[in-house]
């Protein structure tokens, strides 16, 4: 009698149990059928009463399987609809992953700066210093001092605005060299510095000239500095620059601050040296001077040429940018048009 | 330079091809910047006789010729030219053959054939004459059948030389580029024979009396005197070499002053002898406002800085420039006085350049001519002109020489040329590289020997008897010597001098303990001087490709930034992080920039500097101020359509310092925005640049880099908005300014929309900096928010606000933000709502309210104080 009021409990509990449609209603039912106050709850209270010892322990265990019967369809049915419910709501929250994210303003290092300081890094990890100096300079720092004394035909080359007789805007960084000599090393060694700045010449501006643009210089100066050690410095610039594949090579030239003077070439960086259009079939691009430096530069920064020597190099981070980018007209570099710098 | 490859071998024997020449002079840094042919594409072209000559039937202009063009063939060719006659020899373009841009067939002309047709110097691309046929010489033994391009000296290489200052002066003429290539190819240069058959009896000392005045400017000055010579056309073979310098054949005595400054790279002057006046030659400065037409038929008005070569009564020409139109040699012209001097480069460069004069000869100069050769280069156009103009060369060279250019005795410490090239060369190879190029290399001893002798006696004649001495012998090998007895002794006491010089300076290197080499160098080489020079010579020989490449074996050191060049580079981070763009402008400026700007005439920026030789009124100043440039840069855009603009840049003013040569050259940091700031998206609001969005991106800046002690306040600069700027202070002092453009400035720079800029002295922002991050640990207790809304007096600025909170708050006062800002309708007029949120904290225990509460209400009665009507 009482068995069957339990199985008709259960199975009834069982049967709204699988009906249930929501989780809320999973949750009321767990009240109504295994709360205090559920009929479960009331028959087995009633288990006291029953005089068979036996009857009592059977009805008890069978009381207890029915009520963890229920608890498992309960937890079941919660899963289930509780998933279901999830899956509902991610399904209403779907987007269109196609549209465009939010846009972040980009800001933009100007390409010019961007290869200096590449340049920089390269040499600073060698353990270079970076070395500044002025623009308007005069005429002992930009010429003299660097051996090119007034009538020198390097003046005519490097055609300067000036201020005054004495007074001009540098036409290299190479005023640089001196002033870190005289100002900064005083007589120490080594020297090891890079010199990134503007320079200015008077000059018409076209596709390829400006007059004002940049040089980068680097000056080595301490006992027994080799020109081997001045192609080794540049390979590792150019490779730096532009690639571990590209080689260096060395060409007799002349500049009035170095003895000997070498025009330095990178292999071509568009063919690998087999020879094409920007090299000119010659497998060579040219970047720019370099040379051991003269005796008479290194007395002009207060060094004795007999105890030290030292070796110099310098050349035009647009051209590289130019070369790296193929970009056709220096002039884009001072235009400022932003369809030019936000590129880079 | 242009160098001809055959005429090249006249000097030396090669059997490199034009090519492997270039290649080898190029990598020795003589750079041939161009190898280009000489023949323009004649082929096939023959000389041609003409036989028979009548006219065609059919026309009135054109000529039916019966043509021999060798080899037992006879052609009929027409021409329309006049200038053909029975017996010529022209070139006969015959079918099969090519000239630039056709090649030749039978043609019909009025209904006779054509087989080819005769060229003229046009259609073969040798000179300027397109009218009539080109009239090939008949006594230079020009055959019918003879190739025209191989007659006229087509079939050759150009290289184009881009010389080098130190190699521009001994790469000027033929025979230096030989003594480079016989260094090359381990050859001899052999130089031309200059030998002549004097006529007797005269003397040239007896025709012409020749005195320096300014031997400053001249160093020497020599003449010849060739008679009876007959202008006219120059043979083929010199045409050809003249044209393949580049230059136009004129006649025989021009064609020869050019031919041997090409070959010896002196320029010679030729003068009718008969048109100078008094017989003499004076070299001298002109007089002030002297006048002179030169012989290109302009007067010029002379001053003492131009050096002139006058005869007894005035000019004769502008030394190493250009001659008179009074003494210059024409067809009537029958003796020749030739000039070989040489001339002070840079006198010589500036008045070429002053009257606009270039030519080869100035060119010459202005590079450097090596004295030594004046005679040869006298004789050697005293011969051509026997030769090629039949004159008669009067014996004798005068030759006024004060100032005697001496060959210069260097040592070489060999070990030290290993050193600083980082080759490996014996003294032998050095040597030898050396001897390549035309030196004499001795030893010490053998300096020794010469001194231990002592000086040559005076009395002894010029290259006799040298005694013995070794390296006074070399001394008078590797450079022509004067044979003029007088120009002789001043020479060799000159070049004496320099020998004991050199024994002084051995005597100094005793005790070196390396290999010393005595160098005499020819005095063509005025590139060479001191020691180095010859290292580069040595390395260049050896080839730098032959230098070994070492990998940075150079001492160890820390490199790196200045203070100052590393925050530049934080700064410029931190603006292109904030969404701006680094702009580049021009250090040099148009100064109406200032009036644009409406500064006040007494503004301290306009005390600026000026360009004394601007190529560009745009670019005839330099700037005080980065504002402009980047005004110009926003114009740019924006008349380009590109109207939202955030742009940054960070570069050099310049300022002149009173009593001072050289400007202060302060770094400005300079900022504009302009535009919508946020990019467009399809849910994002429009950002539209303002005074509190600039201002954002200054105080992320002084963040970012750790500016410390910075405040804002209201300023009254002329160029921004009254109402809308304010100066950056760094602990009270006013460092820079930013706010909204002057609509009076926007009006200047034709901007349509507000712009908002800033400029802020960079030097101070850097010295303002924190070493580095102050820190504190991080928070253990919980912080108290409250939030605090108020109405306010328009006029109350919210740093009173904001400072009331943060003395009342005190300790536990953590962190104060304004976070709704109202002004309008919904408050009273000349009030405006504020509301800020304060976090209080303490670092060592949970704040309770009883202890939060006190504290508050003191801020909240500092802002009633302040005469705010708190809301909350």
């Amino acid at each position: 009698m009482l068995k069957e009021q339990l199985l008709r409990l259960r199975d009834e509990a069982l049967a709204a149990i699988a009906a249930a449609d929501d989780v809320g209603a999973v949750q009321e039912m767990r009240v109504r059928y295994l709360g205090k106050k559920s009929d479960l709850s009331r028959v087995l209270g009633g288990l006291g009463k029953l005089s068979s010892i036996e009857e009592r322990k059977a009805m008890g265990a069978l009381g207890n399987e029915i009520k963890q019967a229920i608890t498992a369809a309960l937890d079941a049915r919660e899963a289930h609809l509780a998933a279901a419910e999830l899956e509902a709501r991610l399904a209403t929250e779907r987007l269109d992953v196609t549209l465009p994210g939010e846009p972040v303003r980009r800001g933009h290092l100007h390409i010019l700066n961007q290869v200096i300081q590449r340049i920089e890094e390269i040499f600073i990890a060698m353990g270079y210093e970076v070395a500044e100096s002025r623009q308007v300079e005069t005429d002992w720092y930009n010429f003299e001092a660097l051996n090119i004394p007034k009538g020198h035909p390097a003046r005519d080359a490097q055609d300067s605005l000036f201020l005054t007789d004495e007074v001009l805007l540098r036409t290299h960084t190479s005023n640089t060299q001196i002033r870190y000599m005289l100002e900064v090393a005083k007589g120490r060694t080594p020297v090891k510095i890079i010199c990134p700045g503007r320079v200015f010449r008077r000059d018409f501006e076209d596709a390829t000239h400006a007059m004002m643009f940049h040089q980068v210089e680097g000056l080595v100066i301490d006992r027994g500095i080799t020109m081997a050690s001045l192609k080794g410095a540049l390979t590792e610039m150019a490779r730096g620059l532009f690639g571990p594949e590209v080689g260096i090579r060395l060409r007799p030239s002349y500049f009035p601050f170095t003895e000997p003077s070498a025009e330095m070439d990178i292999s071509c960086i568009f063919c690998g040296g087999k020879g094409c259009r920007t090299c000119k079939g010659s497998g060579w691009i040219e970047i720019g001077g370099s040379g051991m430096v003269h005796p008479n530069v290194l007395r002009a920064g207060g060094y004795d040429p007999e105890e030290v020597s030292g070796w110099a190099f310098g050349y035009g981070p647009e051209r590289v940018a130019m070369l790296m980018y193929g970009i056709e007209d220096i002039r884009h570099f001072v235009n400022n048009d932003m369809r030019f710098l936000r590129q880079f | 330079m242009r160098v001809s490859y055959n005429w090249l071998r006249d000097y030396v024997a090669v059997d490199l091809s034009p090519r492997e020449l270039a290649d080898r002079l190029t990598a020795r840094g003589v750079v041939v910047e161009n190898l280009i042919s000489a023949n323009p594409g004649v082929e096939g072209v023959v000389v041609g006789k003409v036989l028979e000559m009548e006219r065609h039937p059919d026309s009135d202009h054109l000529w039916v010729c019966q043509v021999d063009v060798g080899g037992g063939r006879v052609l009929q060719i027409l021409t329309g030219a006049q200038n053909v006659t029975v017996g010529a020899l022209v070139p006969a373009a015959v079918p099969g053959s090519k000239l630039p841009g056709m090649e030749m067939g039978v043609k019909k002309l009025r209904g006779l054939e054509s087989h080819g047709m005769l060229c003229s110097e046009v259609e073969l691309q040798v000179g300027e004459d397109g009218d009539g046929i080109m009239i090939l010489p008949s006594d230079q033994g020009l055959e019918p059948g003879m190739d025209v391009a191989e007659v006229l000296g087509l079939n050759d290489w150009i290289m184009e030389l881009d010389l080098t200052a130190n190699y521009a002066a001994h790469c000027q003429s033929m025979i230096g580029v030989a003594q480079e290539v016989a260094a090359i190819v381990g050859g001899e240069v052999a130089l031309p024979d200059t030998y002549t058959d004097d006529e007797p009896g005269t003397d040239a000392h007896d025709l012409i009396a020749v005195r320096i005045d300014a031997s400053d400017l001249c160093s020497r000055y020599a003449a010849r005197v060739v008679r009876g010579v007959k202008i006219g056309p120059s043979p083929l073979w010199l045409q050809a070499r003249v044209r393949a310098a580049g230059m136009r054949p004129i006649n025989n005595i021009v064609d020869i002053a050019n031919f041997v400054m090409m070959e010896m790279g002196q320029p010679l002057h030729t003068f009718d002898y008969q048109r100078i006046r008094g017989q003499q030659i004076i070299v001298r400065r002109a007089g002030a406002g002297e006048r002179f037409t030169t012989l290109d038929g302009q007067e010029r008005v002379l001053d003492e800085n131009v050096l002139v070569i006058a005869d007894g009564e005035g000019p004769v020409a502008l030394a190493g420039v250009m001659g008179g139109l009074e003494s210059e040699v024409t067809d009537e012209t029958v003796d020749i006085l030739i000039e070989s001097a040489h001339f002070d480069n840079i006198n010589n460069r500036r008045t070429a350049l002053r009257y606009n004069l270039p030519s080869e000869a100035a060119k010459r100069f202005t590079k450097g001519v090596d004295p030594s050769g004046c005679i040869l280069a006298a004789d050697r156009a005293a011969q051509l002109m026997a030769q090629l103009a039949g004159g008669t060369v009067v014996a004798g060279c005068v030759d006024v020489y004060p100032r005697p250019a001496v060959p210069p005795v260097i040592l070489l410490r060999t070990d030290r040329a290993n050193a600083l090239t980082g080759l490996k060369l014996s003294p032998e190879r050095m040597a030898d590289h050396l001897r390549s190029l035309g030196m004499a290399v001795l030893r010490p001893a053998d300096l020794a020997a010469d001194l231990a002798l002592g000086a040559p006696g005076q009395d002894e004649e010029a290259g006799e008897d040298l005694g013995g001495r070794p390296v006074w012998t070399a001394v008078h090998q590797v450079s022509p010597v004067p044979a003029d007895p007088e120009a002789y002794r001043s020479w060799a006491g000159a070049a004496w001098a320099a020998l004991e010089e050199a024994g002084e300076r051995l005597e100094a290197l005793a005790g070196d303990g390396g290999d010393i080499l005595v160098v005499v160098v020819p005095t063509r080489r005025s590139d060479i001087a001191i020691e180095v020079d010859l290292i580069e010579e040595i390395a260049r020989c050896e080839g730098y490709d032959q230098i070994p490449l070492e990998l940075p074996t150079l001492p160890s050191t820390r490199g790196g930034r200045t203070r100052q060049a590393e925050a530049k580079l934080a700064a410029r981070r931190a603006l292109a992080g904030a969404g701006l763009t680094e702009v580049l402008t021009h250090s040099l400026v148009h100064p109406r920039i200032y009036d644009m700007l409406g500064l006040p005439a007494d503004d301290p920026h306009r005390n600026f500097l000026t360009i004394a030789n601007p190529m560009y009124d745009e670019r005839s100043t330099l700037r005080t101020l980065l504002l402009p440039g980047l005004l110009d840069a926003v114009k740019y855009n924006v008349n380009r359509q590109i109207r939202d603009l955030a742009i940054f840049e960070i570069s050099h003013v310049y300022r002149p310092i009173e009593g001072q040569q050289l400007p202060d050259e302060p770094l400005v940091l300079g900022l504009a925005m302009t535009g919508n700031l946020a990019p467009l998206g399809w849910r994002s609001p429009e950002k539209p640049a303002d005074f509190f969005a600039l201002k954002g991106v200054v105080e992320h800046l002084l963040a970012e880099l750790g500016v410390q002690g910075a405040s804002f306040e209201r300023s009254g600069d002329p160029v921004l908005h009254p109402g809308r700027q304010a100066a950056l202070l760094l602990d009270g002092k006013p460092v820079g300014l930013l706010g909204e453009l002057h609509p009076r400035v926007q009006e200047a720079w034709e901007l349509s929309a507000r712009v908002y800029v800033a400029e802020i002295a960079f030097g101070p922002l850097v010295a303002a900096m924190a070493p580095q991050a102050t820190y504190r640990p991080v928070p253990r207790f919980p912080a108290v928010a409250r939030d605090v809304a108020m109405l306010v007096d328009l006029d109350t600025p919210a740093s009173r606000l904001e400072a009331a909170i943060r003395e009342a708050g005190g300790d536990l006062l953590e962190d104060v933000r304004l976070f709704d800002l109202y002004q309008g309708d919904r408050v009273a007029a000349g009030k405006r709502s504020l509301a800020y949120r304060l976090t209080y904290r303490a670092a060592d225990r949970t704040l309770t309210d009883a202890e939060l509460e006190p504290v508050h209400n003191r801020v909240r009665a500092a802002l009633q104080a302040l005469g705010a009507e708190l809301r909350s």
